[in-house]
């Protein structure tokens, strides 16, 4: 007979109290707003953290829809250039005398389309869409830069309502763009989080063979997940033209390293089975605060670059060693429960 | 009453302070350049360090690999956040035109400098760089017998859509058109990593190995050139842009026959004179054109313009690797810079005349 009741009470609280997984990641990120702050308090500013916000919005869209990807196993190369070459339809539409509002829903959904053209070669082939993005990277790359012409596409009237919400700051100093970021990054959170769409997703990268035989199809999984993926860099890239009102035939091109990074760095791992949105976004906080750090503190541009691996590094040792010690606890919790249930 | 009077007196020495023209020890100022690790980005940032230390200003400096409008904007930005008075950047596409106005309107002081966009409300320090492809052009032509000359003549560019590089391959183009007889392929890209850029040139002198000259219009270009030229017994004349040690070698050597340099000291330099001369005299800066001077080297004359003294082909190949002996070089022409920096001001159209 076993007496659940006789538990001890210490290690019932601890299990009603669960630390968030991100906690590592949040703590590293305010550490360093608060190490940078206390040494040039200029940096403190509201509007240099909106500033920071700002900049984190368009490759933050990236990464966030970077988790799904990595949670499912995959990583999708070609994000950049999908984004680019989405700003650029985008951008031309807007040339061709197409409604800005209409030609960034153009946008998005050429960005989808990218992403289906993406998902059908890796699950009609079967390869992971590591391989598959590798060959359309330069793909996307090559005919943005044909339709372009290697030139940058600028939308001649730029005094419409889109490019003018795009562009606007709440109050002067919230830009609607971040804040568009912001509650995508919500969204998204909770879609992964809370709704079947995200179970299955998890649930395939956990373990592709019992999800099958669960009855969630992999192949679906993962053409959905693609087709998000590019739907997310269509909007990155549509807001990033109304935002910047230009792009250019390069932009985007770096991008896809900086955002599979700020995902590892935000906690979700690559083994896939898990993913967090908000460690994403974290993440990509965190290596713009380093950017901007290395700028207040002057550091030397030929110093900045190894500074900037090192704060990395930094900040990912953090958050392992707070889950390793958090593991600890929940063993040792699970050791005094297996003690007290014992007869 | 007493105390009223204090807090009076404070406050208005405190405006008269924020008004008050900055002394030089308090200026601090960022540049932003688009390049890490490029021996031609290089001798501009030590041109720039060169004024700071001559002018007692702070420079910090920040460099975005990969040439990314989007990454120098955020630096040039977090700068301006930082306290930057002044900021000077190049401009790797139209993306930055609308932040960088918006720093302009909050009196951030900005220049432009090596590549531009005319959208942009702030000075431009560079060369005239339709002119400066006319004269490498011209020389090319002239290498090849003139007029009468024949044969297929391939064009490299490691940026297509930059400005600047455009108008260096419209004005090369234009001066091969001296010679009806040459057959001129590209600009074909040619990317600016130096293996990459290497491999571009080999697979074109692969795909045509009967051509009789290659071109570049970026700084790795005479480099890989060189080597391929000396890998398969000079057989084209190569010519392109800036004076790195590598380039001035490769001539030396005899595997390059000219490099247009497009003095990156001044290019440096001039930007930062520019933004002290206006935070120390709290006025605007002009939209304008500066021409940092053209330089043409061959293995037999060094023209470093600006009416610098002439110097030998060693000399140049010193310079180009000695920061300091460069700042040297050019003191007669930073003396007279610093009595009157804006005084060489052109139209900003004059860029591409």
């Amino acid at each position: 007979m076993t007496d659940t009741g006789t538990a001890p009470e210490p290690s019932a609280s601890r299990r009603r109290f669960r630390m968030p997984e991100e906690t590592g990641v949040i703590i590293a990120l305010v550490l360093m707003i608060l190490i940078i702050g206390i040494a040039r308090p200029r940096f403190l500013n509201p509007i240099n953290l909106l500033t920071i916000l700002s900049h984190t919005t368009f490759q933050g869209m990236l990464a966030v829809g970077m988790v799904y990807l990595l949670a499912i196993r995959e990583i999708d190369l070609s994000v950049g250039w999908i984004f680019n070459f989405s700003a650029v339809f985008t951008g031309l539409l807007m040339v061709a005398g197409v409604d800005p509002w209409i030609a960034a829903f153009g946008g998005v959904a050429f960005g989808a389309l990218l992403g289906l053209f993406n998902g059908i070669l890796s699950v009609g082939l079967r390869l992971p869409a590591i391989i598959v993005t590798l060959g359309t990277y330069s793909m996307f790359q090559g005919l943005s830069l044909v339709v372009n012409n290697g030139r940058a596409v600028v939308p001649p009237d730029q005094d419409t309502s889109y490019f003018n919400a795009v562009a606007a700051k709440i109050f002067g100093i919230v830009p609607v763009a971040a804040l568009v970021f912001v509650v995508l990054a919500i969204v998204m959170h909770f879609v992964l989080h809370r709704t079947k769409f995200g179970y299955r997703v998890q649930a395939v990268g956990s373990n592709p063979e019992a999800a099958e035989l669960a009855g969630i199809s992999n192949a679906t999984i993962k053409l959905q997940t693609l087709v998000l993926m590019g739907a997310i860099c269509g909007l990155s890239g549509a807001m990033y033209i109304g935002f910047r009102g230009a792009i250019d035939p390069n932009e985007g091109s770096d991008f896809v390293l900086v955002v599979v990074a700020a995902v590892i760095i935000g906690g979700t791992p690559l083994s896939g089975g898990y993913g967090t949105v908000i460690g994403a976004v974290v993440g990509m906080m965190i290596i713009q605060v380093i950017s901007s750090g290395l700028i207040f503190f002057g550091i030397d541009a030929t110093w900045s670059t190894f500074v900037t691996g090192a704060v990395i590094v930094l900040a990912v040792s953090l958050d392992q060693l707070i889950k390793f010690q958090r593991a600890r606890r929940a063993n040792r919790v699970k050791l005094e429960q297996d003690s007290a249930t014992e007869p | 009453m007493h105390r009223y009077k204090i807090a009076m007196a404070a406050t208005l020495l405190a405006s008269a302070a924020a008004i008050a023209p900055a002394a030089a020890e308090d200026i601090t100022l960022g540049f932003v350049t688009h390049a890490q690790g490029n021996p031609f980005i290089q001798q501009i940032i030590d041109g720039a360090e060169a004024a700071a230390k001559d002018l007692g200003v702070e420079l910090e400096v920040a460099q975005q690999p990969g040439s990314q409008a989007e990454g120098q904007l955020k630096l040039t930005q977090n700068f301006a956040n930082a306290g930057a008075q002044g900021v000077a950047t190049s401009i790797q596409g139209e993306a930055m035109t609308r932040g960088l106005n918006e720093l302009v309107e909050a009196g951030v002081r900005i220049v432009q400098f090596n590549t531009l966009s005319t959208n942009i409300n702030a000075p431009y320090v560079g060369e005239k760089s339709v002119e400066s492809g006319r004269v490498l052009g011209r020389m090319i032509v002239d290498k090849l017998g003139g007029a009468d000359a024949k044969g297929t003549v391939i064009v490299g560019i490691c940026f297509p859509g930059i400005q600047v590089l455009e108008n260096r391959s419209q004005g090369v183009q234009e001066s091969l058109k001296a010679a009806p007889g040459l057959n001129v392929l590209g600009p074909f890209d040619v990317k600016v990593s130096e293996v990459e850029n290497y491999n571009r040139w080999e697979q074109l002198y692969a795909a045509n190995p009967e051509a009789v000259a290659m071109i570049g219009l970026c700084a790795p270009d005479i480099a890989s050139l060189g080597k391929l030229n000396a890998a398969n017994g000079d057989k084209f004349v190569a010519g392109g842009y800036d004076l790195t040690e590598p380039n001035l070698k490769a001539i030396q050597d005899g595997h390059a026959f000219v490099s247009i340099g497009q003095s990156a000291f001044v290019q440096g330099y001039l930007p930062v004179a520019l933004m002290v001369d206006a935070i120390k005299n709290d006025k605007p800066l002009e939209v304008g054109f500066y021409d940092a001077g053209a330089q043409i080297v061959t293995a037999d004359t060094v023209d470093m313009g600006n009416g610098l003294p002439p110097i030998s082909f060693e000399e140049a190949i010193r310079l180009a690797g000695d920061p300091a002996a460069t700042a040297e070089y050019y003191k007669p022409w930073t003396e007279k810079v610093s009595a009157d920096p804006t005084a060489g001001m052109q139209p900003i159209a004059a860029e591409a005349e």
